[in-house]
Protein backbone atom coordinates (compact mmCIF):
# COMPACT_ATOMS: atom_id res chain seq x y z
CA UNK A 1 0.00 0.00 0.00
CA UNK A 2 1.05 3.40 -0.78
CA UNK A 3 -0.63 5.81 0.58
CA UNK A 4 -0.22 5.85 4.44
CA UNK A 5 -2.10 8.92 4.89
CA UNK A 6 -5.05 10.62 3.89
CA UNK A 7 -6.72 13.59 5.56
CA UNK A 8 -9.92 14.74 3.33
CA UNK A 9 -11.70 17.71 4.28
CA UNK A 10 -11.00 18.01 7.97
CA UNK A 11 -12.73 20.75 9.77
CA UNK A 12 -12.11 21.84 13.34
CA UNK A 13 -14.21 24.14 15.66
CA UNK A 14 -14.46 25.50 18.67
CA UNK A 15 -17.45 27.24 19.49
CA UNK A 16 -17.36 30.34 17.54
CA UNK A 17 -13.84 29.68 15.88
CA UNK A 18 -13.12 27.53 12.81
CA UNK A 19 -8.82 26.20 14.00
CA UNK A 20 -8.91 23.93 10.53
CA UNK A 21 -10.98 24.35 7.47
CA UNK A 22 -11.69 21.70 4.85
CA UNK A 23 -7.87 20.78 5.22
CA UNK A 24 -6.65 17.75 2.95
CA UNK A 25 -3.42 16.14 2.53
CA UNK A 26 -2.19 12.97 1.63
CA UNK A 27 1.21 11.02 2.76
CA UNK A 28 2.59 8.61 1.22
CA UNK A 29 4.86 5.62 2.28
CA UNK A 30 8.44 6.20 2.99
CA UNK A 31 8.06 10.00 2.35
CA UNK A 32 8.89 13.29 4.79
CA UNK A 33 5.86 15.65 4.66
CA UNK A 34 6.54 19.09 5.95
CA UNK A 35 3.97 21.35 7.45
CA UNK A 36 4.52 24.27 7.20
CA UNK A 37 2.14 27.63 8.30
CA UNK A 38 2.71 30.71 10.84
CA UNK A 39 1.82 30.34 14.47
CA UNK A 40 -1.80 29.51 14.88
CA UNK A 41 -2.42 28.33 11.63
CA UNK A 42 -4.22 24.43 12.94
CA UNK A 43 -1.00 22.64 12.40
CA UNK A 44 -1.26 21.16 15.86
CA UNK A 45 -4.27 20.84 16.07
CA UNK A 46 -3.84 18.10 12.90
CA UNK A 47 -1.90 16.24 14.35
CA UNK A 48 -3.98 16.09 17.96
CA UNK A 49 -6.50 14.78 15.28
CA UNK A 50 -4.34 12.45 13.72
CA UNK A 51 -3.17 11.58 17.43
CA UNK A 52 -6.76 10.93 18.67
CA UNK A 53 -6.70 13.60 21.11
CA UNK A 54 -9.43 15.92 19.72
CA UNK A 55 -11.68 14.81 17.24
CA UNK A 56 -13.07 16.54 14.08
CA UNK A 57 -16.02 18.57 13.66
CA UNK A 58 -16.20 16.84 10.32
CA UNK A 59 -14.23 15.24 7.60
CA UNK A 60 -12.62 11.77 7.35
CA UNK A 61 -9.07 10.00 8.42
CA UNK A 62 -7.67 7.25 7.00
CA UNK A 63 -4.52 5.61 8.01
CA UNK A 64 -2.86 2.59 5.81
CA UNK A 65 -6.22 3.05 3.78
CA UNK A 66 -8.47 1.87 6.59
CA UNK A 67 -11.19 4.72 7.30
CA UNK A 68 -13.36 2.66 9.95
CA UNK A 69 -10.58 1.30 12.69
CA UNK A 70 -8.17 4.30 13.30
CA UNK A 71 -7.59 3.16 16.84
CA UNK A 72 -6.07 -0.16 15.31
CA UNK A 73 -4.07 1.55 12.89
CA UNK A 74 -2.84 4.01 15.25
CA UNK A 75 -1.11 1.05 17.07
CA UNK A 76 1.75 1.63 13.73
CA UNK A 77 2.23 5.17 13.93
CA UNK A 78 3.93 7.14 16.63
CA UNK A 79 3.52 10.93 17.70
CA UNK A 80 5.30 13.79 19.64
CA UNK A 81 2.39 16.69 19.64
CA UNK A 82 3.69 20.21 20.93
CA UNK A 83 5.76 19.45 23.31
CA UNK A 84 7.37 16.22 24.48
CA UNK A 85 4.99 14.42 26.68
CA UNK A 86 7.28 13.50 29.73
CA UNK A 87 6.47 12.67 33.49
CA UNK A 88 8.92 15.24 35.46
CA UNK A 89 8.90 13.36 38.44
CA UNK A 90 10.90 10.16 36.63
CA UNK A 91 14.49 9.81 34.55
CA UNK A 92 15.02 9.66 31.07
CA UNK A 93 15.18 5.71 31.19
CA UNK A 94 12.01 5.44 33.46
CA UNK A 95 10.40 7.30 30.65
CA UNK A 96 11.81 5.53 27.80
CA UNK A 97 10.52 2.33 30.26
CA UNK A 98 7.10 3.68 30.67
CA UNK A 99 6.13 4.16 26.85
CA UNK A 100 7.81 0.63 26.46
CA UNK A 101 5.58 -1.07 28.56
CA UNK A 102 2.43 1.27 27.20
CA UNK A 103 2.88 0.39 23.66
CA UNK A 104 3.59 -3.60 24.53
CA UNK A 105 7.58 -4.03 23.59
CA UNK A 106 8.65 -6.94 25.35
CA UNK A 107 12.27 -6.39 24.13
CA UNK A 108 13.93 -4.37 27.40
CA UNK A 109 16.77 -3.67 25.45
CA UNK A 110 15.29 -1.40 23.32
CA UNK A 111 15.03 1.50 26.46
CA UNK A 112 19.10 1.63 26.43
CA UNK A 113 19.24 1.63 23.01
CA UNK A 114 17.14 4.57 22.23
CA UNK A 115 18.45 6.11 25.05
CA UNK A 116 21.85 5.66 23.78
CA UNK A 117 20.50 6.99 19.88
CA UNK A 118 19.21 10.16 21.23
CA UNK A 119 22.19 10.92 23.70
CA UNK A 120 20.37 10.17 26.76
CA UNK A 121 22.01 7.61 28.08
CA UNK A 122 24.31 9.25 30.97
CA UNK A 123 21.55 11.01 32.43
CA UNK A 124 21.18 8.65 35.48
CA UNK A 125 19.02 9.61 38.16
CA UNK A 126 18.44 13.11 36.98
CA UNK A 127 14.50 14.04 36.47
CA UNK A 128 12.76 14.73 33.38
CA UNK A 129 12.04 18.34 35.40
CA UNK A 130 15.40 19.20 35.59
CA UNK A 131 16.18 18.65 32.02
CA UNK A 132 17.02 21.54 29.60
CA UNK A 133 14.78 22.00 26.91
CA UNK A 134 17.14 20.16 24.79
CA UNK A 135 17.27 17.35 26.47
CA UNK A 136 13.11 16.95 26.80
CA UNK A 137 13.15 17.29 23.11
CA UNK A 138 15.52 14.21 22.60
CA UNK A 139 13.52 12.22 24.86
CA UNK A 140 10.31 13.25 23.59
CA UNK A 141 11.83 11.89 20.18
CA UNK A 142 13.18 8.96 21.69
CA UNK A 143 10.07 7.90 23.01
CA UNK A 144 8.69 8.22 19.78
CA UNK A 145 10.85 5.85 17.87
CA UNK A 146 11.22 2.90 20.74
CA UNK A 147 8.28 1.41 18.61
CA UNK A 148 8.87 -0.02 15.20
CA UNK A 149 6.36 2.35 13.93
CA UNK A 150 5.55 2.55 10.19
CA UNK A 151 4.55 6.88 10.29
CA UNK A 152 5.65 9.19 12.75
CA UNK A 153 4.01 12.58 13.31
CA UNK A 154 6.87 14.89 14.78
CA UNK A 155 5.19 18.78 15.70
CA UNK A 156 8.59 20.85 15.86
CA UNK A 157 11.21 17.97 17.03
CA UNK A 158 13.85 20.43 16.70
CA UNK A 159 12.51 22.73 18.75
CA UNK A 160 15.47 23.75 21.57
CA UNK A 161 18.02 21.52 20.01
CA UNK A 162 21.79 22.40 19.25
CA UNK A 163 23.08 22.72 15.48
CA UNK A 164 24.50 19.35 16.28
CA UNK A 165 21.01 18.04 17.62
CA UNK A 166 19.34 19.86 14.28
CA UNK A 167 21.78 17.56 12.10
CA UNK A 168 21.94 14.46 14.30
CA UNK A 169 17.69 14.54 14.14
CA UNK A 170 17.80 15.38 10.82
CA UNK A 171 19.89 12.16 9.42
CA UNK A 172 17.79 9.81 11.96
CA UNK A 173 15.08 10.71 10.26
CA UNK A 174 16.16 10.82 7.01
CA UNK A 175 17.25 7.17 7.61
CA UNK A 176 14.42 5.73 8.89
CA UNK A 177 12.74 6.73 6.11
CA UNK A 178 15.05 5.57 2.98
CA UNK A 179 16.07 2.35 5.39
CA UNK A 180 13.29 1.77 6.69
CA UNK A 181 10.70 3.25 4.88
CA UNK A 182 8.92 4.97 7.72
CA UNK A 183 6.65 7.66 6.50
CA UNK A 184 6.94 10.83 8.58
CA UNK A 185 5.09 14.43 9.04
CA UNK A 186 6.89 16.96 10.54
CA UNK A 187 6.06 20.89 11.51
CA UNK A 188 8.89 22.89 12.02
CA UNK A 189 9.17 26.62 11.82
CA UNK A 190 13.34 25.92 10.61
CA UNK A 191 12.06 26.00 6.88
CA UNK A 192 15.66 25.70 5.92
CA UNK A 193 16.21 21.80 7.92
CA UNK A 194 12.77 21.05 6.23
CA UNK A 195 13.88 22.46 2.55
CA UNK A 196 17.07 20.04 3.41
CA UNK A 197 15.24 17.15 4.61
CA UNK A 198 11.49 16.69 3.61
CA UNK A 199 10.03 15.00 -0.11
CA UNK A 200 6.65 17.00 0.07
CA UNK A 201 5.43 20.11 1.54
CA UNK A 202 2.04 21.52 2.71
CA UNK A 203 1.74 25.13 3.38
CA UNK A 204 -1.51 26.20 5.95
CA UNK A 205 -2.58 29.03 6.96
CA UNK A 206 -5.37 30.19 9.27
CA UNK A 207 -6.54 26.40 9.56
CA UNK A 208 -7.12 26.31 5.27
CA UNK A 209 -4.59 24.26 2.95
CA UNK A 210 -2.79 26.91 1.01
CA UNK A 211 -0.78 25.24 -1.32
CA UNK A 212 0.65 20.80 -1.41
CA UNK A 213 4.14 20.22 -4.00
CA UNK A 214 6.70 17.86 -3.84
CA UNK A 215 10.46 19.06 -3.73
CA UNK A 216 11.03 18.59 -7.26
CA UNK A 217 7.71 21.22 -7.92
CA UNK A 218 9.44 23.63 -5.21
CA UNK A 219 12.47 23.92 -7.57
CA UNK A 220 10.43 24.67 -10.30
CA UNK A 221 8.23 26.88 -8.64
CA UNK A 222 11.36 28.84 -6.38
CA UNK A 223 12.52 30.29 -10.16
CA UNK A 224 15.48 32.41 -10.53
CA UNK A 225 15.83 35.93 -10.67
CA UNK A 226 18.45 39.01 -10.87
CA UNK A 227 18.80 40.26 -7.94
CA UNK A 228 19.66 44.48 -8.72
CA UNK A 229 20.85 47.25 -6.15
CA UNK A 230 21.09 50.34 -7.68
CA UNK A 231 21.63 54.28 -5.96
CA UNK A 232 18.10 54.99 -7.50
CA UNK A 233 15.79 52.00 -7.51
CA UNK A 234 12.59 53.98 -8.11
CA UNK A 235 14.64 55.36 -11.90
CA UNK A 236 16.29 52.29 -12.30
CA UNK A 237 12.14 50.40 -12.03
CA UNK A 238 11.07 52.84 -14.49
CA UNK A 239 14.47 52.34 -16.81
CA UNK A 240 13.74 48.41 -17.05
CA UNK A 241 10.02 49.53 -18.09
CA UNK A 242 10.62 51.90 -20.16
CA UNK A 243 13.57 50.93 -22.34
CA UNK A 244 13.40 47.18 -22.12
CA UNK A 245 9.94 46.59 -21.44
CA UNK A 246 10.26 44.48 -18.75
CA UNK A 247 6.87 44.14 -16.41
CA UNK A 248 7.39 41.01 -14.28
CA UNK A 249 9.60 42.30 -11.54
CA UNK A 250 9.13 43.07 -7.52
CA UNK A 251 10.82 45.84 -5.84
CA UNK A 252 11.78 44.54 -2.53
CA UNK A 253 11.74 47.19 0.70
CA UNK A 254 12.42 49.90 -1.66
CA UNK A 255 15.73 49.14 -2.34
CA UNK A 256 16.07 46.22 -4.15
CA UNK A 257 14.78 45.07 -7.12
CA UNK A 258 13.94 41.50 -7.89
CA UNK A 259 13.87 40.51 -11.93
CA UNK A 260 12.14 37.60 -13.57
CA UNK A 261 12.51 38.14 -16.96
CA UNK A 262 15.53 38.50 -19.10
CA UNK A 263 17.21 36.11 -17.21
CA UNK A 264 19.31 34.75 -19.98
CA UNK A 265 20.62 38.57 -21.15
CA UNK A 266 22.20 39.79 -17.76
CA UNK A 267 24.35 41.92 -19.95
CA UNK A 268 21.80 43.52 -21.39
CA UNK A 269 20.08 44.65 -18.15
CA UNK A 270 23.08 45.61 -16.56
CA UNK A 271 24.52 47.79 -19.82
CA UNK A 272 21.18 49.48 -20.03
CA UNK A 273 21.00 50.24 -15.79
CA UNK A 274 25.05 51.24 -16.39
CA UNK A 275 23.98 53.70 -19.24
CA UNK A 276 21.44 55.96 -18.16
CA UNK A 277 24.00 56.94 -15.44
CA UNK A 278 22.74 54.74 -11.78
CA UNK A 279 25.38 53.16 -10.45
CA UNK A 280 25.25 49.48 -10.09
CA UNK A 281 25.71 48.19 -5.77
CA UNK A 282 24.67 44.73 -6.38
CA UNK A 283 23.64 42.40 -9.49
CA UNK A 284 23.28 38.36 -8.88
CA UNK A 285 21.15 35.61 -10.23
CA UNK A 286 19.84 34.09 -7.43
CA UNK A 287 16.87 31.58 -6.93
CA UNK A 288 14.04 31.78 -4.15
CA UNK A 289 14.37 29.99 -1.08
CA UNK A 290 11.70 27.83 0.46
CA UNK A 291 11.62 30.45 3.01
CA UNK A 292 10.98 32.68 0.54
CA UNK A 293 8.32 31.15 -1.35
CA UNK A 294 6.44 29.97 2.09
CA UNK A 295 6.53 33.60 2.69
CA UNK A 296 5.18 34.82 -0.51
CA UNK A 297 2.29 32.61 -0.13
CA UNK A 298 1.15 33.31 3.11
CA UNK A 299 2.00 37.49 2.99
CA UNK A 300 -0.57 36.78 0.02
CA UNK A 301 -3.28 35.15 1.31
CA UNK A 302 -2.72 37.14 4.57
CA UNK A 303 -3.33 40.61 2.05
CA UNK B 1 -5.34 -4.30 28.49
CA UNK B 2 -2.01 -5.73 30.52
CA UNK B 3 0.06 -3.49 29.56
CA UNK B 4 -1.76 -0.91 30.64
CA UNK B 5 -2.59 -1.83 34.19
CA UNK B 6 1.68 -2.83 34.01
CA UNK B 7 2.24 0.82 33.01
CA UNK B 8 0.29 2.45 35.32
CA UNK B 9 1.47 0.40 38.20
CA UNK B 10 5.14 1.35 36.61
CA UNK B 11 4.33 4.78 36.74
CA UNK B 12 2.54 4.74 40.09
CA UNK B 13 5.91 3.03 41.47
CA UNK B 14 8.46 5.64 39.79
CA UNK B 15 6.67 8.84 40.10
CA UNK B 16 7.73 10.41 43.18
CA UNK B 17 3.81 11.73 44.47
CA UNK B 18 2.54 8.01 44.91
CA UNK B 19 4.65 7.30 47.93
CA UNK B 20 4.28 11.08 49.36
CA UNK B 21 0.73 10.84 49.04
CA UNK B 22 0.70 7.23 50.61
CA UNK B 23 2.10 7.83 53.53
CA UNK B 24 0.51 11.37 54.36
CA UNK B 25 -3.09 9.46 53.90
CA UNK B 26 -1.52 7.34 56.38
CA UNK B 27 -0.68 9.80 58.87
CA UNK B 28 -3.56 11.36 58.48
CA UNK B 29 -5.97 8.19 58.60
CA UNK B 30 -4.25 7.55 61.75
CA UNK B 31 -4.53 11.25 63.11
CA UNK B 32 -7.95 11.33 63.02
CA UNK B 33 -8.76 7.78 64.73
CA UNK B 34 -6.35 9.16 67.34
CA UNK B 35 -8.19 12.24 67.79
CA UNK B 36 -11.89 11.41 67.00
CA UNK B 37 -11.17 7.80 69.01
CA UNK B 38 -10.34 8.33 71.91
CA UNK B 39 -12.50 5.46 73.52
CA UNK B 40 -9.76 3.02 71.71
CA UNK B 41 -7.53 3.83 74.64
CA UNK B 42 -10.03 4.38 77.68
CA UNK B 43 -9.77 0.60 79.59
CA UNK B 44 -13.90 0.12 79.24
CA UNK B 45 -14.69 -3.74 78.76
CA UNK B 46 -17.80 -2.71 77.49
CA UNK B 47 -16.82 -0.83 73.99
CA UNK B 48 -17.35 -2.38 70.91
CA UNK B 49 -14.67 -1.96 68.96
CA UNK B 50 -16.23 -2.00 65.71
CA UNK B 51 -18.77 0.20 66.41
CA UNK B 52 -16.40 2.62 67.69
CA UNK B 53 -13.56 1.87 64.86
CA UNK B 54 -16.38 2.77 62.32
CA UNK B 55 -17.59 5.91 64.31
CA UNK B 56 -17.89 9.37 62.64
CA UNK B 57 -14.12 9.83 62.97
CA UNK B 58 -13.71 7.21 60.09
CA UNK B 59 -15.87 9.27 58.21
CA UNK B 60 -12.51 11.38 57.34
CA UNK B 61 -10.78 8.03 55.82
CA UNK B 62 -12.73 8.04 52.79
CA UNK B 63 -11.88 11.56 52.13
CA UNK B 64 -8.70 11.43 52.56
CA UNK B 65 -8.33 8.10 50.40
CA UNK B 66 -10.63 9.43 47.52
CA UNK B 67 -8.89 12.67 47.46
CA UNK B 68 -5.53 11.28 47.30
CA UNK B 69 -6.48 9.03 44.71
CA UNK B 70 -8.02 11.60 42.71
CA UNK B 71 -4.79 13.29 42.60
CA UNK B 72 -2.84 10.52 41.95
CA UNK B 73 -4.91 9.11 39.53
CA UNK B 74 -5.03 12.86 37.73
CA UNK B 75 -0.86 13.35 37.78
CA UNK B 76 -0.93 10.86 34.11
CA UNK B 77 -3.96 13.42 33.21
CA UNK B 78 -1.34 16.96 34.46
CA UNK B 79 1.55 15.48 33.07
CA UNK B 80 -0.12 14.04 30.09
CA UNK B 81 1.47 11.10 30.23
CA UNK B 82 -2.18 9.47 29.84
CA UNK B 83 -1.91 10.37 26.37
CA UNK B 84 0.53 7.80 25.66
CA UNK B 85 -2.86 5.38 26.19
CA UNK B 86 -4.86 7.31 23.51
CA UNK B 87 -2.42 7.68 21.08
CA UNK B 88 -1.72 4.07 21.32
CA UNK B 89 -4.76 3.05 20.05
CA UNK B 90 -5.85 1.36 23.62
CA UNK B 91 -9.91 0.86 24.00
CA UNK B 92 -11.79 3.25 26.39
CA UNK B 93 -12.86 0.73 27.88
CA UNK B 94 -9.35 -0.79 28.78
CA UNK B 95 -8.18 2.76 29.78
CA UNK B 96 -9.86 2.98 32.39
CA UNK B 97 -10.40 -0.48 33.57
CA UNK B 98 -6.60 -0.97 33.82
CA UNK B 99 -6.90 2.22 36.39
CA UNK B 100 -9.45 0.48 38.18
CA UNK B 101 -7.64 -2.69 38.67
CA UNK B 102 -4.25 -0.94 39.92
CA UNK B 103 -6.07 1.58 42.34
CA UNK B 104 -8.10 -1.31 44.36
CA UNK B 105 -5.65 -3.44 45.57
CA UNK B 106 -3.51 -0.76 47.04
CA UNK B 107 -6.24 1.29 48.47
CA UNK B 108 -7.83 -1.90 50.32
CA UNK B 109 -3.84 -2.47 51.35
CA UNK B 110 -4.29 1.91 52.74
CA UNK B 111 -7.12 1.56 53.91
CA UNK B 112 -7.39 -1.53 56.15
CA UNK B 113 -3.96 -1.49 57.55
CA UNK B 114 -4.55 1.42 59.79
CA UNK B 115 -8.01 0.30 60.63
CA UNK B 116 -6.92 -3.21 61.52
CA UNK B 117 -3.92 -2.02 63.33
CA UNK B 118 -5.95 0.46 65.50
CA UNK B 119 -8.83 -2.60 65.89
CA UNK B 120 -6.01 -4.92 66.75
CA UNK B 121 -4.47 -2.49 68.94
CA UNK B 122 -7.89 -2.14 70.88
CA UNK B 123 -8.87 -5.29 70.96
CA UNK B 124 -5.89 -6.25 72.90
CA UNK B 125 -5.82 -3.34 75.71
CA UNK B 126 -9.71 -3.26 76.05
CA UNK B 127 -10.81 -6.77 74.64
CA UNK B 128 -13.04 -7.30 71.26
CA UNK B 129 -16.28 -6.13 72.94
CA UNK B 130 -19.20 -7.35 71.45
CA UNK B 131 -19.06 -9.09 68.32
CA UNK B 132 -21.33 -8.65 65.43
CA UNK B 133 -23.44 -11.17 64.59
CA UNK B 134 -23.10 -12.33 60.97
CA UNK B 135 -20.27 -11.06 60.42
CA UNK B 136 -19.74 -11.59 56.60
CA UNK B 137 -22.72 -8.78 55.65
CA UNK B 138 -20.69 -6.57 57.62
CA UNK B 139 -17.39 -6.98 55.14
CA UNK B 140 -19.55 -7.74 51.98
CA UNK B 141 -21.24 -3.92 52.41
CA UNK B 142 -17.77 -2.32 53.93
CA UNK B 143 -15.86 -4.41 50.00
CA UNK B 144 -18.82 -2.50 48.34
CA UNK B 145 -18.67 1.37 50.08
CA UNK B 146 -14.63 1.03 49.72
CA UNK B 147 -14.93 -0.04 45.74
CA UNK B 148 -17.57 2.98 45.46
CA UNK B 149 -15.38 5.25 46.68
CA UNK B 150 -11.83 3.97 44.82
CA UNK B 151 -14.12 3.41 41.57
CA UNK B 152 -15.49 6.79 42.01
CA UNK B 153 -12.32 8.78 42.61
CA UNK B 154 -10.83 7.50 39.47
CA UNK B 155 -13.88 7.71 37.63
CA UNK B 156 -13.77 11.52 39.09
CA UNK B 157 -10.28 11.76 38.12
CA UNK B 158 -11.22 10.73 34.40
CA UNK B 159 -14.05 13.01 33.98
CA UNK B 160 -12.36 16.62 35.30
CA UNK B 161 -8.48 15.41 34.29
CA UNK B 162 -7.26 18.89 36.44
CA UNK B 163 -5.23 17.61 39.46
CA UNK B 164 -6.31 20.81 41.58
CA UNK B 165 -9.65 20.45 40.60
CA UNK B 166 -9.78 16.79 41.13
CA UNK B 167 -8.38 17.29 44.61
CA UNK B 168 -11.06 20.39 45.68
CA UNK B 169 -13.69 17.83 44.38
CA UNK B 170 -13.12 14.91 46.00
CA UNK B 171 -12.49 16.36 49.16
CA UNK B 172 -15.49 18.38 48.90
CA UNK B 173 -18.05 16.07 47.90
CA UNK B 174 -18.43 14.14 51.49
CA UNK B 175 -19.10 17.13 53.00
CA UNK B 176 -21.51 18.56 49.94
CA UNK B 177 -23.27 14.96 50.59
CA UNK B 178 -24.35 15.73 54.04
CA UNK B 179 -24.61 19.44 53.79
CA UNK B 180 -27.31 18.70 51.48
CA UNK B 181 -28.96 16.68 53.68
CA UNK B 182 -29.28 19.11 56.14
CA UNK B 183 -32.22 21.70 54.74
CA UNK B 184 -34.76 18.09 54.43
CA UNK B 185 -33.35 16.95 57.90
CA UNK B 186 -34.15 20.73 59.29
CA UNK B 187 -37.20 21.57 57.07
CA UNK B 188 -38.52 17.99 57.82
CA UNK B 189 -38.07 18.47 61.83
CA UNK B 190 -39.61 21.78 62.00
CA UNK B 191 -42.51 21.62 59.92
CA UNK B 192 -43.20 18.11 61.37
CA UNK B 193 -43.28 16.91 57.69
CA UNK B 194 -42.72 13.10 57.41
CA UNK B 195 -42.71 13.07 53.63
CA UNK B 196 -39.34 15.88 53.83
CA UNK B 197 -37.97 13.66 56.38
CA UNK B 198 -38.04 10.43 55.01
CA UNK B 199 -36.44 12.09 51.86
CA UNK B 200 -33.87 13.08 54.61
CA UNK B 201 -33.28 9.39 55.22
CA UNK B 202 -33.21 8.17 51.72
CA UNK B 203 -30.64 10.36 51.35
CA UNK B 204 -29.04 9.64 54.21
CA UNK B 205 -29.13 5.88 53.23
CA UNK B 206 -26.83 6.33 50.22
CA UNK B 207 -24.42 8.86 51.33
CA UNK B 208 -21.41 7.03 51.89
CA UNK B 209 -20.55 9.16 55.43
CA UNK B 210 -23.39 7.95 56.70
CA UNK B 211 -23.16 4.34 55.35
CA UNK B 212 -20.13 3.63 57.16
CA UNK B 213 -21.18 5.49 60.22
CA UNK B 214 -24.18 3.44 60.82
CA UNK B 215 -21.98 -0.26 58.90
CA UNK B 216 -22.13 -1.54 62.51
CA UNK B 217 -25.57 -1.43 63.29
CA UNK B 218 -27.93 -1.95 60.43
CA UNK B 219 -25.35 -4.31 58.78
CA UNK B 220 -28.04 -6.93 59.24
CA UNK B 221 -30.84 -4.38 58.35
CA UNK B 222 -32.19 -5.95 54.80
CA UNK B 223 -33.45 -2.24 53.47
CA UNK B 224 -29.70 -0.69 54.58
CA UNK B 225 -28.13 -3.76 52.49
CA UNK B 226 -30.29 -3.30 49.50
CA UNK B 227 -29.54 0.38 49.90
CA UNK B 228 -25.57 0.31 50.16
CA UNK B 229 -25.20 -2.15 47.24
CA UNK B 230 -27.36 -0.36 44.91
CA UNK B 231 -25.88 2.80 45.64
CA UNK B 232 -22.64 1.42 45.16
CA UNK B 233 -23.29 -0.13 41.74
CA UNK B 234 -25.45 2.59 40.47
CA UNK B 235 -22.52 4.87 41.55
CA UNK B 236 -20.03 2.82 39.86
CA UNK B 237 -21.74 2.54 36.80
CA UNK B 238 -22.46 5.90 36.63
CA UNK B 239 -18.90 7.29 37.07
CA UNK B 240 -17.96 4.57 34.13
CA UNK B 241 -20.45 5.73 32.17
CA UNK B 242 -19.11 9.38 32.92
CA UNK B 243 -15.38 8.61 32.11
CA UNK B 244 -16.32 7.03 29.09
CA UNK B 245 -18.28 9.68 27.64
CA UNK B 246 -15.55 12.04 28.72
CA UNK B 247 -12.65 9.77 27.08
CA UNK B 248 -14.99 9.09 23.48
CA UNK B 249 -15.22 13.19 23.72
CA UNK B 250 -11.54 12.92 23.31
CA UNK B 251 -10.93 16.77 24.78
CA UNK B 252 -7.35 16.45 25.60
CA UNK B 253 -5.76 19.75 25.50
Amino acid sequence: MDTILRLNGITKKYKKATVVDSFSLTAKRGHICGLIGPNGAGKTTIMKIMAGLTLQTSGELEFFGNKDNLDEERKRMSFMIESPVIDPLMTARENMEYVRIVRGIADKSKTDEILKLVGLADTGKKIAKNFSLGMKQRLGIGMSLITSTEFMVLDEPVNGLDPEGIVEVRNLLKKLAEEQNVTILISSHLLSELSELCTDFTIINHGKLIESFSAEELMIKCKSRISIKTDDINKTAAILEDKLGISEYKVIHNDEIHLYEMLDKPETVSRTIFENGLNITKFVIEGESLEEYYLSKVGDVNE
Amino acid sequence: MNKLVKAEWYRLRKSGSFLFYTVLVCVLCVAVALLGNRKFFENDLSTNAFSVLFGVGSFMYPVFISTMLCVVASMGHHSKVAYYEIMDGNKTSHIILSKHIVYLPIVLCLFLIPMISLFGYTCVKNGSGELIDKPIWFFVLFAAIILRIVIGAINIAMVLKKLVTCAIFSYARMFVEMLAILPFQIIGETQKNSDILKIADFLKDVTISFQIENLTTNCNDTRFIVMVITSAVLEIVFGYCMAYRSYKKKKFN
